[in-house]
């Protein structure tokens, strides 16, 4: 009976917890030194000596910018992604929490006509874990990881190559960004 | 039994499954717009810090409406004339931020069904009296003649308003103009398949020019002064997702043919897509004029 409860408890934690993050985690590849910032210019990784930087953001975001090793323009990089088919699993998983909570509520009646306080005990908690698992399919965080089945692409570049592109043209001078 | 019991599974995934709606972004596109930079060599000059008295500040949002805001940079009480001072759209014509138009909106209460508003009590707040007023006073609108408590409230325009030293006000009326989210759009809907490259525009050829004249006195009323500032779209940039998903390829294309992009004091950056709570666009206003 403990360990029923133990089990029912934690997962209905685990499920409440993960759809309370709507944040993705990422990795850009770049020019080692190349800063990564949020579209609101929040700093949130810089790349390493591997040429890899992992940076952390809030789920919906299309784009995010960079910042070439020693000049402080602003370079924006897409987020590409890729569609998939989480959603349906949210979607069945609401589903089947809205059933352990009609079973759990079978049992809870049951063992208040058979006056078996046991029955009703585990019915009720049955029935709590249920409602965590709707609660949580619903969530917003959830719904940002998977209800729209898109995911994005790890590893992309961070376009910092492209203030090569400005450096060299323009004006003819060689630098035309502002150094720090 | 089992089998009954996974048939039924699977038919409910496969009923779920068709109904995720997919994330699309059909294209990227950017919009930027500058104030035209005065001819006047001692105009462009003036900042807060040579002694500006008064800016003014279009806030343009990523519907394109815009709103004005002026801030009063001294120490004095600056008196604006609302009747002359003036948005100045695309085609030339002019509106005054003081609009004559005097508003209602009344909220009724009633213990029955059915809701009455006694147009006397309009009558009588407008200064109607006399043979209409009275006539008004008998008519009842709604499909109730049960009394009720009707609350109305009447919202008259100020043709002069005070800004208090260094504070600012919001000149109060909104307008459009062809920029933001549905100008986008309705470009998308025109040419869905060809971009649009358009990254140094001249004020002579724009596509979207607009104009704010602000009327102000620093000495209560006596004299007056007015200020004019005139902006333009100086560029528009569209690029479409040919391969979905794939929107750095667009949004490179974009920055590759105008580097300045994100330093335009007005900009916009959009992304069609299906979804709501997706993060469509993201904006930078800045745009502001002293004197």
């Amino acid at each position: 009976m403990k360990k029923y409860i133990y089990n029912t408890f934690v997962l209905a934690m685990v499920v409440l917890m993960a759809s309370c993050n709507s944040m993705v985690n990422l990795t850009v590849n770049g020019t080692p030194g190349t800063k990564i910032y949020t579209p609101e210019k929040d700093l949130i990784g810089t790349i390493d000596n591997s040429g890899k930087a992992k940076v952390r953001f809030e789920s919906g975001t299309a784009f995010l910018l960079s910042t070439a090793p020693g000049y402080e323009n602003y370079i924006p990089f897409g987020l590409d992604y890729k569609n998939h088919h989480k959603g349906d699993a949210l979607k069945v998983g609401g589903y089947f929490a809205y059933t352990i909570f009609i079973a759990g509520l079978a049992a809870v009646s049951t063992g208040l006509i058979a006056g078996e306080d046991g029955i009703t005990a585990i019915g009720g908690i049955t029935m709590l874990a249920g409602v965590a698992g709707w609660v949580g399919c619903a969530m917003p965080g959830m719904k940002h990881h998977f209800a729209h089945g898109y995911k994005y692409f790890n590893g992309i570049r961070s376009n910092e190559d492209l203030f090569v592109v400005r450096r060299d043209f323009g004006t003819g001078m060689k630098m035309t960004g502002k150094q720090k | 039994m089992k089998r009954l019991l996974l048939c039924f599974a699977t038919g409910t995934l496969l009923l779920f499954s068709s109904c995720t709606t997919k994330l699309k972004i059909t294209d990227v596109a950017y919009q930027s717009i500058r104030k035209v930079e005065k001819a006047d060599a001692n105009s462009r000059a003036v900042t807060p810090e040579t002694g500006a008295v008064i800016a003014v500040s279009p806030v343009i949002d990523d519907y394109g409406n815009v709103k004005l805001v002026v801030r009063n940079l001294s120490d004095k009480i600056m008196v604006i004339d609302r009747t002359k001072s003036f948005f100045i759209d695309y085609s030339g014509q002019s509106t005054m931020y003081y609009d004559p138009t005097i508003r209602t909106s009344t909220l009724t209460t009633s213990g029955t069904e059915g809701a009455t508003v006694n147009l006397g009590a309009i009558g009588s707040a407008l200064g109607i009296g006399g043979a209409v007023g009275t006539a008004l006073s008998g008519i009842n609108v709604g499909g109730s003649n049960t009394s009720g408590v009707s609350k109305t409230t009447y919202s008259i325009d100020q043709p002069v308003v005070s800004i208090g030293p260094n504070s600012y006000i919001d000149m109060g009326r909104e307008f459009s103009i062809p920029a933001g989210k549905e100008f986008f759009k309705s470009l998308y809907e025109q040419n869905p398949s060809v971009d649009i490259s358009r990254p140094q525009i001249l004020p002579a050829d724009s596509y979207c020019t607009f104009s704010v004249s602000v009327c102000y006195s620093l000495d209560n009323g006596e004299t007056f002064n007015s200020i004019t500032s005139n902006y333009y779209a100086n560029s528009l940039l569209q690029a479409h997702v040919v391969n979905n998903g794939k929107i750095n390829g667009p949004l490179r294309k974009i920055y590759s043919e105008k580097s300045d992009a994100l330093e335009e004091p007005w900009y916009i950056i959009y992304f069609n897509n299906n979804l709501s709570d997706f993060k469509d666009s993201y904006y930078i206003n800045n745009l502001v004029d002293y004197q």
